[in-house]
């Protein structure tokens, strides 16, 4: 038990301990009961040629040495998957964080507002992406229709690989409701006294936005990246539905290149060496996020050791 | 006293009988399949599909689960070892799923004159190494639905044979009809690249060609073999080089399908699903079917394909089971399906539909005699996989052909290699 | 103050309106095209150009498609699954997070690590051993595998609400405990009522989450009546063939409880926390 680094030496930093595991307890238990088995078992797996019919059989690190040094569809995946994860989180944020501030507005029928810019988020993703492939047609699609219209020539989209991420990438902004949503919140949460002090000050809206707004959201804007980036890493939906990660491999993602391996081919095995190598590359950037957090995210609980 | 006699006995009778009734036990026989009966045999289904069987056999009961992503759902099922006692298999699969315990052979519960009975494209998803693993749910074969109208408005005689007249009335049929530049009428359009229906529709373009993707004995690929590669070089020309078709913007069966009911497309490489469905949906649209363009220095080929039913080796009630799968391929259910899904199963029952001898069912029927199955493997996965990247390599990413085949050839024999 | 003030609020409210529609247009689009396609029949849904008002509407889709997919049968699952889960995910995510933001124990880092950890695997490669210890617990076809598990907290919901928790002063929980409260009483009286945006951003999240969960009541259940609406509209796409006009109708139609629950969750979000009398 690693109590090394932090030792309660008085009676109410014991209590406040024993506080803390037992209000954590439910998701301690959880986790014992249904993660940490099916965590364990998926490395394990990830040791096996596992063809999901018939038992698995032990192969030691070839599953690995494959991934690695073997396949070139593997380093692909991953490519495709930077990309998008480049684009779309830094865009993401800031589409969603504006959108936050538009609403956020004390005017008549904001709540109409907010709805629409949410109504995204309210359909299934399945039910959205075939949507978006209509949508996408080069030929027969509203989007290449309205550029006509304008006089510029719709790309293929979908079809062709250098649009085709970017493709996705614009939907992805279409879905930035949620992001949004945290956003709002995150904004009502400023004190308006802060913003009364700052006034008095002579400070204009983007002094404001710079030195009170941001600042106090800056934990939201810590969830929203952090959460942004292990789910932008596992992007899949879009691309299975969509393009089955055409065209010519364009829309080869990580995650669809491991369900492929799963359940497509029956190598099981291979896509648990996968997923727990993204495990690591996720763990790495997040534990980075969370160090450089402490330079720029302020928290009014000054926790000091909390 | 002998009142107290007589309520005993008939207490103990009511008894007897409740009890008789326990012992009458009702085995459930579950099936899933991912076909959507409940829309088109209505709220009725039930009765519809399995009521004469229940009926002869009281002890049976059969209840039918939906399943929607089938893919996933039942592989995790039977990767759990949870599998329903019959379930639909797409015939492609057969050999894998045979190969690895899943499927019970059901030669010892169908009389052989039954197996034999199915047509030409579905008895071959049927049987895999002499044995039969499973009876047809529905079965397809391909054909080119094309606008009759488009056709004459250029001129042409009739849909082309080959593939050589294919271009030269292409070349007609992709027009610009309002002088604004941009084409607004496509001759052709087929899906190819990645997904299992697209690769349905293109490996008959292989075979057509003399071609073959793997070798009879399955030790080694064949796709990278000068006939196989001038096929896929000339799928591939259809899109880049002489732009008679444009490149479909999307993978599935979605949105826009069949296009050629838009007007703006003339001629489509189909299949049998789409007839029924096109009648219905788009009533107004009078279509024309003709057999699909081979080389005429090739041969006429042409896919086949569909779901099956299959006896899960797990089942508890082997026997109940197999009884409805004995039903599964009675004169009634191939009536009703055949009805639903457009081509009737058994070669005996051609008689019962009319229909068969008139356009465009006569056409599918004369298709049915030169199908030929995706390769019957279990390692298909991957050469189904292999395949797919390398048409959608070379028709969307202007890989050579020769190269995308070389990778396809070099994946498929690592994977025959295993086993 | 008069100075010139109403023309000028007058046209930035103009201006703010006009972005306002602009943008919410363009978001709106995709949906527009949902109820314009749901009130087509067949074959006029891929007409080019496209046409945005059917002619004639087919207001009758929406009934017929309702009863295909035993739309009241699947929408009494769907409450149960969701309302119930909702419970335990507001007892237990709030909780934990209360845990993970205010208070000092040893690991806390650590577990705070695993706990996001567990988010970064993706679910493809855990399903078939997760399925397995359903499968032993015999929770299989029932709706337990999608309740249960939110009694012990989400990740992503403990996260939300620990961000949230950490942004409410302490001195609060210091003026609790020096009036005589415990934890419980900071967690219920200080904590929970400051948190209502982040509260009905949970809720909202894990309401239309569920509502729209696919994967899961696919996975778990095996019956068709026990479907929930999620699995139910995908009826409409059969092996080969989809009826558009009955999937756009049924869409518009499940959408709509939460659209309403959204619409009407906005109360919650409230502009500015005034900390009155609280300046540390």
């Amino acid at each position: 038990m690693p109590w090394s680094w932090y030792r309660p030496r008085t009676c109410i930093a014991r209590r406040e301990a024993r506080f803390g595991y037992l209000f954590i307890s439910p998701w301690i238990i959880g986790f014992l009961l249904f993660v940490i088995g099916p965590l364990l078992a998926s490395i394990w797996l990830s040791f096996t040629d596992y063809e999901l019919f018939t038992p698995p059989v032990g192969i030691g690190f070839r599953n690995y040495q494959e991934l690695l040094f073997k396949d070139p569809l593997y380093p692909l995946s991953l490519f495709n998957t930077v990309y998008y994860v480049i684009f779309a989180v830094p865009l993401g944020l800031i589409v969603s964080l504006l959108l936050a501030l538009l609403v956020n507005q004390k005017v008549k029928g904001i709540t109409v507002y907010r709805t629409i810019y949410y109504l995204p988020s309210v359909t299934s993703g399945v039910a959205i992406s075939l949507l978006w492939l209509w949508l996408f047609n080069p030929q027969l699609g509203l989007i290449n229709y309205i550029l006509g219209k304008v006089g510029i020539s719709g790309p293929g989209w979908l079809v062709e690989p250098k649009w085709a991420k970017p493709a996705l990438i614009i939907m992805s902004l279409w879905g930035t409701g949620g992001a949004m949503v945290i956003f709002l919140a995150g904004l009502q949460g400023v004190p308006t006294h802060l913003y009364e002090a700052s006034e008095l000050d002579g400070a204009n809206w983007w002094q404001k936005f710079r030195h009170v707004t941001l600042p106090m959201i800056s934990p939201v804007i810590l969830f929203n990246l952090i959460m942004g980036l292990i789910g932008s890493f596992q992007v899949f939906t879009q691309a299975f539905v969509m393009t089955q990660g055409g065209p010519s491999n364009a829309t080869l993602f990580y995650v669809l290149y491991l369900f492929r391996n799963a359940f497509l081919l029956l190598r099981m095995g291979y896509a648990a060496a996968m997923a727990w190598i993204l495990f690591l590359i996720v763990l790495v950037l997040t534990l980075f996020q969370l160090k450089f957090s402490s330079k720029w995210v302020y928290y009014e609980t000054k926790l000091e050791g909390r | 006293m002998k009142l107290l006699i007589r309520i005993i006995t008939i207490i103990f009778a009511v008894i007897l009988l409740f009890s008789m009734q326990a012992m009458a036990k009702v085995t459930t026989i579950t099936i899933w399949a991912p076909h959507d009966f409940d829309v088109r045999y209505g709220p009725e289904y039930n009765k519809i599909l399995w009521g004469p069987f229940e009926k002869e056999n009281p002890d049976i009961k059969i209840r039918w689960v939906r399943v929607p992503e089938w893919e996933q759902k039942f592989r995790i099922a039977a990767a759990a070892g949870t599998l329903p006692d019959i379930f639909a298999v797409d015939g492609i699969n057969v050999p894998a799923y045979a190969a690895r315990g899943l499927l019970e052979s059901l030669d010892r519960f169908i009389p052989a004159e039954v197996i034999n009975d199915y047509v030409k494209g579905c008895y071959d998803e049927m049987v895999w190494e002499g044995k039969c693993y499973a009876v047809g749910l529905e079965t397809n074969t391909q054909f080119v639905i094309y606008n009759p109208d488009l056709l004459a408005k250029a001129g042409l005689p009739g849909p082309p044979r080959y593939w050589e007249e294919l271009v030269d009335f292409g070349k007609k049929l992709t027009i610009d009809t309002d002088g604004d530049g941009k084409i607004d009428q496509w001759a052709y359009i087929v899906y190819v690249g990645r997904g299992e229906y697209q690769m349905w529709l293109q490996t008959p373009y292989i075979w057509q060609n003399g071609g073959e993707v793997v070798d009879e004995k399955f030790n080694k690929a064949l796709c990278n073999q000068p006939k196989a590669v001038e096929a896929l070089q000339f799928v591939s020309d259809l899109f880049n080089k002489y732009k008679i078709a444009p490149k479909p913007g999307d993978i599935l069966a979605g949105p826009v399908w069949p296009v050629v009911a838009t007007g703006k497309f003339a001629i489509e490489h189909i299949g049998t699903f789409a007839i029924l469905p096109v009648q219905k949906s788009y009533p107004e649209f009078k279509f024309k079917v003709a057999p699909h363009p081979w080389p005429r220095a090739g041969k006429r080929i042409t896919g086949c394909g569909g779901w099956h039913f299959s006896l899960w080796t797990g089942s508890k009630s082997k026997e109940e089971a197999a009884k409805v799968m004995n039903y599964l391929t009675s004169p009634y259910i191939i009536q009703v399906l055949g009805d639903s899904y457009g081509i009737p199963m058994r070669k005996s029952l051609m008689g019962q539909f009319e229909r068969m001898k008139y356009h465009p069912w006569d056409v599918v029927l004369d298709q049915l005699n030169y199908t030929k199955p995706r390769p019957r493997h279990p390692q298909y996965p991957y050469i189904t996989d292999a395949i797919q990247e390398a048409f959608d390599r070379t028709v969307y990413g202007g890989v050579p052909a020769q190269e995308a085949m070389n990778e396809a050839a070099r994946k498929i024999d690592l994977a025959l290699a295993k086993k | 103050m008069f100075r010139g003030g109403w023309v000028e609020n007058l046209v930035k409210n103009l201006l703010l309106y006009i972005i306002l529609t602009a943008v919410g247009l363009l978001f709106a689009l995709p949906f527009l095209w949902t109820i314009s396609t749901a009130l087509k029949e067949s074959a006029q849904i891929w007409q080019f150009p496209p046409r945005w008002i059917p002619n004639p509407f087919q207001w009758q889709n929406f009934p017929e498609a309702l009863k295909i997919m035993n739309f009241l049968l699947h929408l009494k699952n769907t409450l149960i699954v969701v309302f119930t889960s909702l419970v335990g995910v507001l007892f237990s995510c709030t909780l934990v997070a209360y845990g993970f933001s205010r208070f000092r124990f040893g690991g806390r880092n650590l577990l705070f690590i695993v706990l996001l950890s567990t988010m970064m695997v993706p679910p493809q490669v855990t399903i078939i051993p997760i399925f397995i210890i359903f499968t032993k617990l015999q929770w299989v076809n029932t709706f337990k595998p999608l309740i249960v598990p939110a009694f012990f907290g989400y990740p992503f919901y403990i996260f939300l609400l620990r961000q949230f928790f950490m942004t409410i002063p302490y001195e609060l929980d210091e003026a609790t405990i020096i009036d005589g409260g415990d934890y419980f009483t900071i967690f219920w009286r200080i904590i929970l009522p400051l948190s209502k945006p982040a509260l009905a951003t949970v809720s909202i999240f894990h309401f239309i989450g569920a509502w729209n969960d696919f994967f899961g009541p696919l996975v778990y259940l095996s019956e068709n009546t026990k479907y929930t609406l999620a699995v139910a509209l995908a009826a409409f796409r059969g092996v080969y063939w989809t009826y558009w006009h009955y999937l756009m109708a049924a869409s518009v139609v499940v959408a709509l409880p939460c659209l309403l629950l959204y619409f009407f969750a906005q109360r919650f979000f409230i502009q500015g926390i005034t900390l009155t009398g609280m300046r540390g």
